[in-house]
């Protein structure tokens, strides 16, 4: 056995809650990273779909998905929208604290967001590329699916990258208020107690998460990319 | 064949009606090669989206085969636009999909079976010359070859009607002619080809006939033979136009005289020469082999001395067509 007497891996805090806390952490960014692509994917899809010009354009409804649902979600601060939805976290999943409860309203800051994106992705797609898939006789779904999605891949590979590493910013701060996870950990012993030794430890631990996110999302970018 | 009636699209642009297309009408019959053309601004693109219905035009008529695609909505619309195959200026091709997902598209989302998919693109690649490229994504193919791909992703319907679009105006010369000999060699009996170009070579090397559409309306059409013989078509002037050359006005009448077939190889201008008993000088000209028939187009200075009346009435005579310059609109540059 390695001695750690002396090291900071001789802290307890770092020995036997820093795993767990990974763990949280990870479940919070899983949990919530899935609900956003699945929900916000479609809806970015929409609001794309939506805007004068486009295929199923319709003023009304685009005003509604981008200027309230997606701009005013997007203007709460997270820490705000996260105290604001413990009323309706409550109601979904049962409890406010632990890390469940933290993704829902993770999940709801990070899907207008990532629709966002989403719909910036689609919109460096060609214009060319859906009337060839129209004049092909496409369907509206065909189009979306068989080209406008799979030829903005790459860039919403990206965008998704770019959501999870949000998240996991967004996770420390769920922390603090029940969400348990790496930023519970920095907060009640690097911040409360002084232990500046958990302070760095769950930094490395963050920027190493975040990297290996990046690293993976830009290798399956690059990979699905054939331009 | 296509038949288009009075096809009209206007739109507004910023409290502007635009007139975009204003009357068109024309027909294609199954096997020939029919070319649009004309400058920007012309209204080709909106002619071709109005094809195609990817607008919708204002009034009028899209009729292949019989087949009224104005009226057609939603599923009938869609099977009605895989009569029409289209090739994009820049191929627009799915830059995701391989070369022979490319090529299967039309038939994928017919969920035409996977067997006769395949047969149907390896088929079409061979067509196309591109056998070897099935597997290649389209960033790694020259601007020629994916312009080929495009053709034969426009022929896997099988359609009644292949509208090409600028085909080749984003290729060099030399790629221009390969891509050009691959739609002649494309004609079929049941086909019925369109071409939308601003470029007269196109129009000089594989149309049977022409129509020449200007602000939205098509000022001239017929048989490419036939609108080149007109001395003062503008289209004869666009296909067979007088290059450039000095002001001669003061040196003389200058009368323009157009011949074709058997004539163009005749003496004609040395015999009227002798028979006005001037010297007559050719300032310049152009002579082109379109559709089987060899045009000369001359511009001719005729001495002070002698009526240019009798010059023209000569070459009549001769069986050419001809014209005091003068009277002719425009004075040779393109249409």
């Amino acid at each position: 056995m390695i001695p750690l007497e002396g090291t900071w891996f001789a802290n307890p805090a770092i020995q036997k809650a820093m795993w767990p806390a990974l763990l949280e952490t990870l479940q919070m960014v899983g949990i919530s990273g899935l609900a956003t692509l699945i929900l916000g994917l479609p809806l970015g899809v929409w609001l794309f779909i939506t805007r004068p010009g486009a295929m199923s354009a319709n003023r009304t409804l685009n005003f509604v998905l981008s200027a309230i649902v997606v701009n005013i979600t997007r203007s709460f601060p997270y820490a705000i929208l996260m105290i604001a939805l413990m009323p309706l976290t409550v109601v979904l999943v049962g409890t406010k604290i632990g890390p469940i409860a933290a993704s829902v309203s993770l999940a709801i800051a990070a899907i207008p967001f990532f629709a966002r994106l989403v719909e910036t992705s689609l919109r460096d797609v060609h214009v060319g590329k859906l009337d060839a898939a129209h004049a092909m006789g496409s369907t509206k779904l065909q189009s979306i699916t068989k080209v406008l999605i799979p030829e903005s891949l790459p860039a919403l590979v990206a965008s998704f990258t770019t959501t999870v590493v949000t998240l996991i910013g967004y996770s420390a701060m769920a922390g603090l208020i029940g969400g348990g996870g790496l930023g519970r950990l920095a907060y009640n012993y690097g911040f409360q107690r002084y232990q500046t030794d958990v302070m760095i430890m769950t930094v490395v631990l963050l920027i190493l998460l975040v990297q290996v996110i990046q690293w993976v999302g830009d290798a399956v970018s690059k990979a699905i990319d054939h331009r | 064949m296509i038949t288009v009636t009075d096809l009209t699209k206007v739109y507004s642009q910023g409290g502007r009606t635009v007139h975009a297309l204003d009357g068109v009408s024309l027909t294609v019959p199954s096997g020939s090669i029919h070319g649009i053309i004309g400058h920007s601004g012309a209204g080709k693109s909106t002619l071709v989206r109005c094809l195609t219905m990817l607008d919708k035009p204002t009034s009028g008529t899209v009729t292949i085969n019989g087949v009224d695609l104005t009226a057609a909505r939603a599923d009938a619309l869609r099977s009605a636009r895989r009569r029409i195959g289209l090739v994009f200026q820049q191929a627009n091709l799915f830059d995701s999909r391989t070369i022979a997902q490319n090529v299967g598209y039309p038939l994928e989302i017919v969920k035409a079976d996977a067997a006769r998919r395949k047969a149907k693109v390896d088929e079409l690649l061979g067509r196309v010359g591109l056998a070897d490229a099935s597997n290649a994504y389209p960033a790694q193919l020259s601007g020629g070859m994916r312009q080929r791909v495009g053709i034969a992703r426009a022929l896997a319907t099988d359609p009644d009607v292949l509208l090409f679009d600028e085909p080749t105006s984003a290729l060099d010369p030399r790629t221009t002619d390969e891509v050009l000999d691959l739609i002649v060699s494309l004609r079929t009996p049941e086909l019925a080809v369109l071409v939308i170009t601003h470029e007269m070579h196109v129009v000089k090397r594989i149309c049977d006939s022409v129509s020449l559409l200007e602000g939205g309306r098509i000022i001239e059409s017929g048989p490419l033979t036939e609108v080149v013989s007109r001395l003062d078509g503008r289209l004869s002037q666009a296909l067979l136009g007088i290059p450039p050359h000095a002001d001669l006005r003061g040196a003389g009448t200058l009368v323009d005289v157009l011949s074709s077939g058997p004539e163009t190889l005749q003496p004609i201008v040395a015999h009227v020469s002798q028979v006005v008993g001037a010297e007559i000088a050719i300032v310049a000209g152009s002579v082109e082999h379109l559709a089987g028939t060899t045009f000369s187009h001359l511009r001719l200075l005729i001495p002070e001395s002698v009526e240019a009346g009798r010059v023209i009435d000569e070459l009549r005579r001769l069986g050419a067509d001809a014209a005091l310059t003068d009277s002719l609109n425009g004075t040779g540059e393109a249409a």
